[in-house]
């Protein structure tokens, strides 16, 4: 088992959080991972960008030139790294924000979901990446439902910890989406 | 069993200091390593110990060498231009015989060139930085896991041979995320340090110098350091080998570029193509004995670096003519990160 997935938007959608809920998640059931954050000189605003591979075995490389998955929540990061996903591949893009007309790629599964106002009508639009990460792990499997509820304790510092419950609600929501389009 | 945390390469090898019973550090800030004075000076004070930002590079090295010429353990850390400017205190300290860690997540240059990764320090580091014709120890480690197992590791081997020991890492290392179970020193046997300084007052006073002036002192202490090189060449070569045993191509590769080398392998393993990896973990001392027994059965060698092409002299030597050795690298900077799917490329031209 191995899964690698690159997920980028601006800072401040919380994609380093997203790839560091994932991480725990897999630290917690026992398996390798990496996660790597890109590290330059972005800042809020900017361009925010990270990896995570999870595998049963080594993980090996930290770094990913073409990701089986790809998680898009800005209109810059389908641009720039839409063409990258593996044939094969998935990508989920967050189309409140993203337009996809220009993206047609037909060798890989395209997955849309309005993720910011998924978010907002559960109350926070702050809460996109946990929409995003509910997708992710509701389309790939690569780590539980109930180990990311409890990845969300090492997640989160002490202090936001009481908004644990409207974060598990995002992820549900999230994995709701892609169950529903399955079907 | 310990747990298993979730932490930075960086945070890792300030963890591992703390294990290995450092209790002064002293540095200057700079990317991408400030995680580690960030961790020590929020733990050092606790456990009693010294936490010193100093006013400079130069100001830090010669605090090591001063706190580790009292017999304790001491650690600095920076990134490659402040390594450069450390590189006198290094030269003071080789030459005074004096233990000390010393911690490069190097970047990009030269001069202040980029804060991206990069392997482009490997001839500083290992052939002896400063002037004078020295070596210390240098440890490349790979993973988060390595960045604790090695640091605990560099103090251990400081302590025996008398000499500065590197890590050397880059940002990808030092700035990853990986599962890390921590866990205690391992039970090495130290020599005592008979040698540290000591005032008249105490009984037969005790000078730490790297100066000798008399006939023939310099060239006998100079032998001397290199008997300990070569001590450490016969003793301490590390490396690590994956899918080699029938290999027909070997990667060489160390640091953050044997992690890409891995996956790259693995891929060209799921096509067909026998290809394996030799990662060097000690980069001084170079394992020598590992590449001379490798190419005994496989003849072909691509040495692959985050930099123009360094370690590739050291693999060279260390074969003679025993095999081919083919190079693939790549200046470091923004952007530059080769990925496994470019290292197959590279890896299918010589299969």
């Amino acid at each position: 088992m191995r899964h690698d997935v690159f997920i980028s938007g601006f800072g401040g959608q919380g994609v380093l959080l997203a790839g560091n809920l994932l991480s725990y998640a897999a630290v917690i059931e026992g398996k390798n991972v990496s996660f790597f954050p890109a590290y330059g000189v972005e800042k809020r605003g900017g361009a925010a960008m990270c990896t995570v591979v999870i595998a049963d075995g080594e993980v090996g490389s930290p770094v990913i030139g073409s990701p089986s998955v790809s998680i898009v929540l800005n209109q810059a990061s389908l641009d720039k790294y839409g063409s990258r996903v593996r044939p094969g591949g998935v990508c989920i893009i967050n189309t409140s924000l993203v337009d996809t007309a220009g993206f047609d790629r037909e060798d890989i599964e395209i997955i849309r979901l309005p993720m910011n106002d998924i978010a907002m009508q559960l109350g926070d639009a702050r809460m996109v990446n946990m929409v995003a990460v509910g997708a992710y792990v509701a389309k790939t499997g690569a780590v539980s439902p109930a180990s990311l509820t409890e990845a969300l304790k090492d997640a989160l510092p002490e202090r936001n910890h009481r908004f644990i419950p409207a974060n598990v609600k995002a992820i549900e929501a999230g994995a709701e989406q892609v169950n529903n389009q399955k079907a | 069993m310990s747990k298993r945390l979730f932490v930075k390469g960086n945070e890792a090898v300030a963890m591992a200091a703390i294990e290995a019973g450092c209790r002064y550090y002293f540095g200057y800030p700079i990317t991408p390593q400030s995680d580690i004075p960030e961790y020590l000076s929020r733990e050092l004070p606790r456990l009693g110990g010294e936490f010193i930002q100093a006013e400079s590079e130069i100001a830090s090295i010669n605090m090591l060498l001063g706190a580790s010429a009292t017999g304790v353990r001491a650690m600095t850390s920076s990134s490659s231009p402040g390594i450069s400017l450390k590189q006198e205190g290094i030269s003071y300290m080789a030459g005074s015989e004096l233990p000390g860690v010393i911690v490069n997540i190097s970047r990009s240059g030269p001069g202040l060139g980029g804060i991206d990764a990069s392997q482009a320090d490997y001839f500083q580091a290992v052939k002896g930085g400063g002037h004078g014709g020295y070596h210390i120890i240098v440890l490349a480690p790979s993973s988060v896991q390595e960045m604790y197992d090695l640091t605990l590791l560099a103090f251990d081997l400081a302590d025996i041979y008398r000499m500065p020991a590197m890590i050397l890492a880059d940002s990808v290392v030092g700035q990853m995320k990986e599962a890390l179970v921590p866990h205690g020193r391992p039970d090495t046997l130290l020599p005592a340090k008979d040698w540290v300084v000591r005032g008249k007052g105490d009984g037969e006073q005790r000078v730490v110098k790297s100066l000798y002036l008399g006939d023939g002192e310099l060239e006998a202490h100079n032998w001397k350091l290199h008997a300990k090189y070569r001590e450490l060449k016969e003793k301490e070569e590390r490396w690590e080998e994956f899918e080699t045993e029938d290999a027909e191509l070997v990667i060489a590769a160390f640091g953050s570029t044997a992690r890409i080398a891995k996956t790259a392998i693995m891929m060209a393993r799921e096509a067909g193509l026998k290809v394996g990896l030799l990662r060097p973990i000690t980069l001084f001392p170079f394992p020598e004995r590992a590449f001379a027994a490798l190419t005994q059965r496989c003849k072909r060698i691509l040495d692959v670096e985050l930099n123009t092409g360094q370690m590739i002299e050291d693999v060279r030597l260390s074969i003679a003519r025993d095999a081919d050795v083919f190079f693939y690298g790549r200046p470091p900077g923004a952007g530059s990160l080769p990925t496994p799917e470019e290292l197959l490329e590279q890896i299918r031209k010589y299969c």
